[in-house]
């Protein structure tokens, strides 16, 4: 399978904590094709984030990855030494982080950030490197680029930051872009400035997109496939119009309810009733049985495993346990 | 109050390319204490650098026939009981009182802020050693510590830099080591690790720069309290050599109950040089400390 640029197999990242090992992310496993954008969608506390520093390397002390592996072009991150990793962070996989008020360092100026990973990964000249940083923040709207170089971020706005975030990763032209809530801390009207740059810079570079988002909206602007996550697990993996569509996993669909709508008059939003359990106290059976509207006996006694629903579209839920049975198409 | 920060802001874009040290040296030049302290400061440096300008006497030289001499034009301060010219010993002896304030505050600095800064950020067992040396270090009073190092060794300017600096750099590595420990956490680095920086790129280059508001103003009150303390064990006749002239030899001359009443112009001068450069010292580090602190200037 040679269009796959990132896989992550059967991954489990667990946070060692005073009660043992807790595993944060519990056996995922997902594909990203080049040129293509994953969304990774799920409420606080699923294990989205954790998954993305898995794949930077970039776990907290406490954090590390039990088992799985992170293949990207064939070769496993996983088992990288920190030299390694140095030399795919920001060459290879790039990171916008979801701050962008406190992404960037106040006391550096922006060419100086710009310029680091080009001179580190690329080593270039000082002057090559600006000449790249420039063309990048020309490419993400800035007219007066080169000014900006010299300028210093408190002197920026919020929605000027994250830009300057996306063109400091796309300057390094990575192979995967990894985008931790790019949108959550802007205002509505940036939100929608930043997802249009952000799919021109992905077709312009054919940079494959990883989404980390809990934003259904932005997942029906950007995506091409979404995978769900619950409690660690993936819930629902699916292209985005199906998913959007046919939303097979009850929490899912959830979901997609508890989305407000235009069209028709609510008196109150839909919200799933309950709350995440904890990764710590998980319930046995099926992880969302306690809070599922469509719970069934065998829920609470056995675990699923993703069925398939459709083609390319797969649930953990029981609902699909028979091929197609589900299926109400 | 959010307002407000916008049109600053709008300001600033207005000015290009003002890094956060060159807005807080903009607000340090606003404060008039910290200005005079400088110029003071400065005042004295260079009267004690180009001491052979203003006098031609050699700080050291005996006139045995002029002993106790009292204010006159040759001796503009008269001279002490070996026959040495007092404003000449004043002059060259602010140069070591700086040296030695100076150079112990940069080698505290330097100790201080590298181990500091590497047990801040990489924790653990480098983390628990620095800490565990700057506990023990700092239950020894300093005081204490460095006269049983001078007296160890003997006493020379360099002995006594030394002996300061080994037993102050835990004060500043504590200080540098609880910076290192909030900024860790901070997004940009964690973004700057993201780039690919290995870790002592984002020690020197992304978070030494940020703890520089504190570095400075810590430093600059280090070179105050070490000019004191060299005062205060050279009149204790542990510091410097007695032949070496500085302001805490001068002062000890006071010791002499006779030099006291009879004899000002032999210790107020010191006395005075040294109470003026303390005071300048920490008028300049109260400015930058104000100077930094963004949140204290934005109100």
């Amino acid at each position: 399978m040679s269009g796959w640029i990132l896989e992550v197999k059967n991954l489990r990242t667990e946070f060692l904590t005073e009660d043992g090992a807790i595993p944060a992310v519990d056996g995922i496993t997902w594909r990203l094709n080049r040129g293509e954008t994953l969304a990774l969608v799920g409420e606080s506390g699923c294990g989205k984030s954790v998954t993305s520093l898995s794949i930077m390397g970039l776990l907290p002390e406490h954090g590390r990855i039990a088992t799985g592996e992170i293949l990207l072009g064939g070769k496993d991150l996983c088992k990288n030494s920190e030299t390694e990793w140095m030399k795919v962070r920001g060459n290879e996989i790039a990171m916008i982080f979801q701050e962008p008020m406190t992404s960037l360092n106040p006391v550096l100026s922006i060419g100086e950030q710009m310029t680091e990973g080009l001179r580190k990964h690329r080593k270039m000249s000082r002057q090559k490197a600006d000449q790249e940083a420039i063309k990048a923040l020309e490419l993400v709207g800035f007219p007066r680029a080169k000014e900006m170089m010299k300028e210093y971020p408190h002197q920026l706005s919020g929605g000027m930051r994250q830009r300057v975030m996306i063109a400091m990763a796309m300057v390094m032209n990575p192979k995967v872009l990894i985008a931790d809530e790019p949108t959550t801390a802007l205002d509505v009207t940036i939100q929608a400035q930043i997802l249009e740059l952000m799919r021109k810079v992905k077709e312009d570079l054919e940079t494959s997109i990883l989404l980390i988002t809990h934003d259904l909206g932005v997942v029906a602007e950007m995506a091409d496939r979404v995978v769900v996550m619950y409690a660690g697990q993936i819930v629902e993996e699916a292209d985005v119009k199906e998913l959007f569509l046919h939303p097979s996993h009850p929490y899912t669909d959830g979901l997609l309810k508890a989305v407000p709508s235009l069209e028709e008059e609510q008196t109150r939003l839909y919200s799933i009733s309950g709350t995440v359990p904890l990764m710590s106290d998980l319930p046995t059976g099926c992880r969302f049985a306690p809070r599922c509207q469509r719970v069934m006996e065998k829920c609470l006694q056995a675990e699923p495993k993703l069925f398939q629903v459709h083609e390319n579209h797969y649930a953990r839920c029981f609902l699909y346990e028979n091929p197609f049975e589900g299926d109400k198409r | 109050m959010q307002p407000a920060i916008e049109t600053k802001k709008a300001v600033q874009t207005v000015r290009k390319g003002q890094s956060p040290f060159q807005l807080a040296l903009k607000r340090f030049m606003k404060n008039k204490m910290a200005l005079v302290g400088l110029g003071f400061l400065i005042l004295i440096i260079f009267v004690s650098v180009g001491a052979p300008l203003f006098t031609d006497h050699d700080p050291s030289y005996s006139d045995l026939y002029n002993v106790d001499a009292e204010p006159s034009s040759t001796h503009l301060l008269g001279t002490n009981d070996s026959g040495q010219d007092v404003f000449a010993r004043l002059l060259y002896g602010g140069r070591i009182s700086l040296l030695i304030g100076f150079i112990t505050m940069l080698l505290t600095v330097a100790i201080g802020g590298f181990l500091g800064a590497l047990a801040g950020y990489y924790g653990g067992w480098l983390d628990m050693i620095v800490m565990r040396v700057t506990d023990i270090l700092l239950t020894l009073p300093t005081t204490l510590t460095v006269l049983f190092l001078t007296a160890i060794f003997q006493t020379d300017e360099w002995v006594l830099i030394i002996a300061l600096a080994v037993t102050t750099w835990p004060n500043t590595a504590r200080i540098i080591r609880g910076e290192f420990l909030s900024l860790r956490e901070q997004e940009y680095i964690l973004s700057a690790k993201a780039i690919g920086c290995s870790g002592t790129r984002i020690i020197f280059r992304h978070m030494l720069p940020n703890t520089l508001a504190p570095l400075v103003v810590n430093a600059t009150l280090l070179v105050a309290v070490m000019i004191t303390v060299e005062s205060a064990l050279s009149f204790l006749g542990f510091g410097v050599p007695p032949t070496v002239p500085t302001w805490g030899n001068m002062l000890k001359e006071a010791q002499d109950i006779s030099v006291l009443t009879d004899q000002p112009w032999l210790w107020i001068p010191p006395g005075l040089l040294v109470t003026l450069t303390v005071l300048s010292i920490n008028f300049i580090g109260d400015g930058l400390r104000d100077a930094f602190d963004t949140k204290a200037t934005r109100r």
